[in-house]
């Protein structure tokens, strides 16, 4: 393992200053990295300033072991933790009442995926214009922000998705050490998700939705948006029944929020997920049934052979509405139009053009009343 | 009985060499932690930590030492000062002598008796293994073109002892290293 390139020493003096450690700035004159705890009377820890120095990796690897040591876990634990430093890391975890489960469908894992993605845009798009829908996930800077954002090791033994955000991946010229105003743009938004989530969670604990509904569709600046939760529902698989827990680990090399712990747990039960969809449509109540010509692609073909011999039925497509949102549909198709359908499955670039009337809901979403199927290839 | 032998001879002294340290090291109060394949691979076979009482603000409370551990049948040269060891690889010369270490090394080699019945001995009452190792440290030792080994010279004053293991974590704690054949 090449810990000179992972493990910078200010990365690991950074991680050890954020468990109280302390450098000892006498020692800087022999290239030394020497850190003590008041904590730990008598320890410390001693690396080289310079991963230029021969022995680099195996003093690291000898910090790291202390420290798995000192604070009780295991040094893998400790070294994924030491190379997020400058990420605020979330965890998403989902748990199953199956104890046996060893597996999710694949369908579910992407949707997750999905979920992840757009819950980091809709925050990062509430923190540059808060409002209670955004029909565009797609500014600048939010975007920038996903990409910004790195998908880590899962971890063994449950359905972890990790996923890194570098703090100071967008913002090189905030100051050293701010104040949480002036915290670097990606800090605000995991700041934002992880305010959106308390207040969806609390408010379904405390049974005051019709409350946050009302102050969130009233406020200038909602914390929380129908984006927002029509991410979380991504996280819900029905067959499975699962929860999810959403851990933020605050990145070590800038201040955490004041009103932080290290590590953020919040937990969404299974039976919360009805709710957030409805809040999801509350917050989007002005969604009605859309009746409109629609460009989209055909996404899965889940026909049956008729008696006549053709195959007809549903599909699933991906719709581009008037305001530039996509959303995933079911329609049912007579045999002509599911033939056109199986043509632009197949090919590459095809799309196609659909008039009906797309109802509101939860993705997929319903298109009915079908008066034209229509193959476009490029 | 006859036993199936599991280790050969080299193997056992290996094995004898690591229970002699770990066993000198636990005296003298250090932890001694065997090295990972990585760490083997950059010819550390362990790593000793002691822990000191404060001095001034630049000294190490907490001192870490990796140790080339070595055991040999062979009588070494005397020449009444230090002790002979051919160390047979150059890599770990090479990796012994570096002077921009973060974490001091030394050598340490056990001198077995030649006969092998002679190497422990156990009773009831005491539990004996014969003979001892020596160290040194290579820190700064001459670069020598070679590629079959080179001869150490192993001072008979630095016996691998708990009470000179204590002394040289205290010189490490100033970060006074010793260099080689300045013993």
């Amino acid at each position: 393992m090449n810990l000179e390139t992972l493990i910078p020493p200010t990365n690991l003096r950074d991680y050890a200053k954020n468990q109280g450690w302390v450098l000892v700035k006498e020692a800087a004159k022999d290239r030394l990295c020497v850190m003590t705890n008041p904590r730990y009377q008598g320890r410390q820890l001693v690396f080289p300033m310079d991963t230029s120095a021969p022995d680099y990796s195996e003093a690291v690897m000898l910090v790291l072991d202390k420290l798995a040591a000192i604070e009780g876990r295991i040094t893998s634990d400790v070294f994924k933790n030491v190379l997020e430093v400058g990420d605020d890391a979330i965890a998403f975890r989902v748990t199953t009442p199956q104890p046996d489960d060893r597996s999710v469908p694949l369908a579910f894992a992407g949707s997750m995926l999905a979920g992840a993605q757009q819950l980091l845009l809709a925050s990062a798009c509430t923190v540059l214009k808060p409002q209670v829908h955004h029909p565009r996930l797609s500014r600048t800077e939010a975007q920038q922000f996903l990409e910004t954002a790195r998908f880590r090791h899962t971890q063994p033994g449950s359905f972890v998705l990790n996923v890194s955000c570098p703090v100071q991946g967008l913002d090189v010229q905030a100051p050293l050490l701010p104040g949480e105003a002036d915290a670097p743009f990606v800090r605000r938004a995991t700041v934002k998700l992880r305010q959106s989530l308390g207040e969806l969670v609390s408010a379904i604990e405390t049974d005051t939705l019709d409350d946050l509904v009302a102050a969130t569709k009233e406020s200038d600046s909602p914390v929380l948006s129908a984006n927002f939760c029509e991410a979380l529902t991504r996280f819900e698989d029905s067959s499975l029944k699962n929860s999810l827990e959403i851990g933020v680990t605050w990145a070590g090399s800038i201040p955490r929020p004041s009103s932080e712990n290290r590590t953020s747990l919040v937990r969404v039960q299974h039976d919360y997920f009805p709710r957030i969809e409805e809040i999801r449509r509350e917050l989007r109540s002005k969604e009605e049934h859309l009746e409109d010509v629609f460009p989209g692609t055909v996404e899965r073909l889940d026909g049956e052979m008729g008696p006549d011999g053709k195959r007809a039925g549903e599909v699933v497509l991906s719709l581009l509405t008037p305001d530039g949102e996509q959303v995933r549909a079911r329609a049912n198709l007579n045999a002509d139009q599911y033939e056109q359908a199986d043509k632009a499955h197949m090919k590459e670039g095809a799309f196609v053009k659909v008039k009906g009337k797309l109802h509101p809901g939860r993705q997929p979403r319903q298109l009915n009343d079908i008066t034209s199927f229509e193959l476009l290839i490029k | 009985m006859a036993l199936m032998q599991g280790l050969s001879p080299p193997n056992i002294e290996s094995e004898l060499s690591h229970a002699y340290l770990h066993a000198v090291a636990s005296r003298a109060g250090l932890s001694c932690r065997n090295g990972n394949r990585h760490e083997d691979n950059n010819g550390i076979d362990a790593t000793l930590t002691a822990w000191l009482p404060p001095g001034d603000a630049s000294t190490l409370t907490e001192v870490s030492i990796n140790v080339q551990l070595k055991a040999t049948v062979d009588a070494p040269a005397d020449d009444g000062v230090s002790l002979s060891y051919f160390l047979r690889e150059p890599k770990r010369y090479n990796d012994l002598r570096s002077e921009t270490v973060a974490i001091p090394r030394i050598l340490v080699v056990l001198f077995l008796p030649a006969n092998e019945p002679e190497w422990l001995h156990h009773s009831p009452e005491q539990l004996i293994l014969r003979r001892c190792a020596y160290w040194e440290s290579l820190r700064g030792a001459p670069d020598i073109a070679t590629t079959s080994g080179t001869t150490i010279k192993l001072p008979k004053a630095q016996v691998f002892s708990p009470e000179g293991l204590k002394q040289l974590a205290e010189r490490l704690s100033r970060r006074a290293f010793p260099r080689y054949g300045a013993a």
